[in-house]
């Protein structure tokens, strides 16, 4: 197919460049209003909630280029915050409870009273989206494959009922999975290295990235559903 | 022209990854050496154990570090040092600001382990300031990307500078500061070197110190 | 005076607050610049709506994928999308046509499978983000796992911890 305008064009179309000077002051103006609120607000919790304000602001200034570029771009930005999101709260967490040991403050643990509602379908539904989201997943394979599947566990692990697994068990899955990205990471290095042999690359990094992820929003769910129900 | 060339005498060498392509310069080259040297002595020392004396009691008490604790801040260590070596030899603006990220969470990741408040009080801020900077980081190399459609700083040496390319790096500077945990920032590092477990916490001078080796020569290559 | 200031920089709590300041200032000072998009940027697309109305028309198949139709044909060096990437390298454009059969059957039947692309493998982003900068997507998940073996090792070791001698 011949190089036009249709398929990919010689300049950026003419209405990127009209519309990227207002979506950059418009950037600007969200990202000063969420560090105007990240400055006055004194509760920690809420700045994790506030400082997502900026990020969204980064991720106007990134996508308003408007090439195929900056749309693999936001990509690393958002997983990176996200990480960072993960990482913080799980410090303000444990930050709490070293601080109310030492200082013999008990826990505050909420006590939800509810009625649970008999149904049939409450108790099916979830295992066959489990299984049903999983297969669809390994079907995927790779990065997307792995969220598929991981959500389809997650599901599972919120919702279903099941038999509580150790402490010991996941961290033995940790490093199954830590094993796994291995894999991935060499799988994507026989890309580079020696594109013939893509076959084997493509079933290593798929293989082993879905068994990555999955495995450890697995991990992070049935953490979560101990957390809530202690 | 080339301002990579007039910072540095001449290029060691490069490895073609599609379009980020790292290359190797002498200044680069003593860099990777002191970090692996580095690297390689933090993970072979033991955790220092530290006496703390108080005032108005006759016993000295000896702090102890877990083992499970030693081990993970060590990996921790370890990822770092790897980090920064694609800090200094990485090629391409925006695969330095994903390398500087992830300095910064396992700089977060040494101390997030230490049951102590006030070090997790700090960890917890720097945290706070690292997501506040990831408005800068990728912002400002956003800016850049759209004022010269690159990214690559072999392409970026030869643009010369101009005030919108000026607002991308002060951006970038500003960024980089916070996530590698710089000058302004020095107290909130202060509160956390307070943390038991001497030897991994020098990695986080190391890092800083190469991140802004770093983060200078290529302010001087984007302008 | 100055000792006040450097003595409240020196507690944590502020340092988010001054660097939020900074940011803040740097941006309210740019915004006096004239922000211009340069025309002659790497992966270009083509401007919104083009490929749907195409698609609409029924002139090629490909143009089904809109608004991510690059050309090209599967694994074919001889017909390869088209990508212009910054230093060319030997297998760019392959997969940009790339789709799974289910895939392949739903770009057959409706013009909107494009707003998927994320969700299938192959397409213009795969080649960007697996292929030509694919030491940025190693990058990128590896701050991720980070973070996750930052967050379980905290939940394992300190959060559990407390549960079980809650529970004693």
């Amino acid at each position: 197919m011949a190089l036009n305008d249709t398929v990919v064009p010689a300049l950026v179309p003419q209405i990127f460049i009209n519309f990227y000077p207002i979506a950059i002051v418009v950037a600007i103006v969200v990202a000063v209003i969420g560090f105007t609120g990240l400055v006055l607000e004194k509760n920690d919790f809420q700045k994790i909630l506030i400082v997502q304000i900026p990020i969204l602001a980064m991720y106007m200034i990134v996508s308003a280029v408007g090439t195929d570029l900056a749309e693999a771009l936001i990509l690393p930005g958002m997983v990176v915050s996200l990480a960072e999101l993960l990482a913080v709260s799980e410090i303000l967490i444990s930050r709490e409870i070293t601080r109310r040991e030492k200082e013999g403050e008990p826990l505050r643990v909420l006590n939800f009273e509810y009625e649970p509602i008999n149904m049939e379908v409450l108790k099916t539904a979830i295992p066959v989206t489990c299984i049903v989201s999983v297969i669809y997943g390994v079907i995927l394979t790779g990065f997307t494959g792995g969220a598929v599947a991981g959500a389809g566990i997650l599901i599972y692990l919120f919702a279903g009922r099941t038999k509580g697994f150790s402490n010991e068990f996941w961290e033995e899955m940790a490093g199954i999975s830590g094993v796994a990205w291995v894999f991935w990471l060499l799988g994507f290095l026989i890309y580079f290295i020696a594109p013939q042999y893509w076959l084997v690359a493509l079933f290593m990094s798929g293989g082993g990235i879905i068994i990555k992820v999955a495995l450890k929003l697995g991990l992070l769910g049935i953490l979560g559903r101990e957390e809530y129900n202690r | 022209m080339n301002d990579i060339l007039d910072l540095n005498s001449y290029i060691i060498g490069h490895v073609l990854f599609g379009d980020i392509v790292p290359y190797l310069t002498p200044f680069s080259l003593a860099l990777v050496i002191t970090i692996v040297v580095f690297t390689i002595f933090l993970a072979l020392s033991k955790p220092e154990l530290r006496s703390v004396t108080r005032f108005g009691e006759d016993v000295v008490r000896t702090t102890t570090v877990g083992k499970k604790e030693a081990k993970f801040r060590r990996f921790m260590t370890i990822l770092c040092g790897v980090a920064l070596i694609g800090v200094v030899t990485t090629g391409d603006i925006f695969n330095f600001t994903l390398f500087v990220s992830l300095v910064g969470i396992t700089n977060v990741g040494i101390f997030a382990v230490v049951k102590d408040t006030h070090v997790l009080d700090a960890a917890f801020q720097y945290g706070l300031v690292m997501m506040i900077c990831s408005l800068p980081l990728f912002g400002g190399v956003a800016l850049i990307l759209a004022k010269t459609g690159t990214l690559s700083l072999g392409v970026l040496a030869g643009i010369p500078g101009n005030p919108v390319l000026n607002v991308g790096r002060m951006l970038l500077l500003v960024g980089a500061v916070g996530e590698g945990a710089l000058a302004p920032f020095f107290a909130t590092k202060v509160e956390m070197i307070r943390a038991k477990g001497a030897p991994y916490i020098n990695m986080m001078h190391l890092s800083s110190l190469m991140v802004f080796t770093r983060l200078i020569e290529i302010l001087f290559i984007v302008g | 005076m100055i000792g006040r200031i450097l003595n409240s920089l020196a507690e944590p709590k502020n340092v988010p607050k001054v660097f939020s300041v900074a940011i803040s200032i740097i941006l309210l000072f740019s915004l006096t610049m004239v922000f211009e998009l340069n025309p002659n940027q790497l992966y270009p697309k083509p401007a919104p709506q083009v490929q749907v109305e195409l698609a609409k028309q029924n002139i090629d198949i490909s143009y089904n994928l809109a608004p991510y139709n690059r050309g090209g044909l599967p694994l074919e060096p001889d017909n390869r999308g088209i990508v212009r990437s910054q230093y060319q390298t030997p297998y760019e454009g392959w997969i940009t046509a790339y789709l799974t059969p289910f895939s392949q059957f739903l770009r057959d039947i409706t013009y909107h499978f494009g707003t998927t692309i994320l969700g299938h493998p192959g397409g213009i982003l795969d080649e960007v983000l697996y292929y030509t900068r694919g030491y940025d997507t190693i990058l990128e998940s590896t701050i991720l796992f980070t973070a996750f073996t930052i967050a379980s090792w905290v939940i394992l070791n300190i959060t559990a911890k407390e549960r079980d001698k809650k529970e004693k």
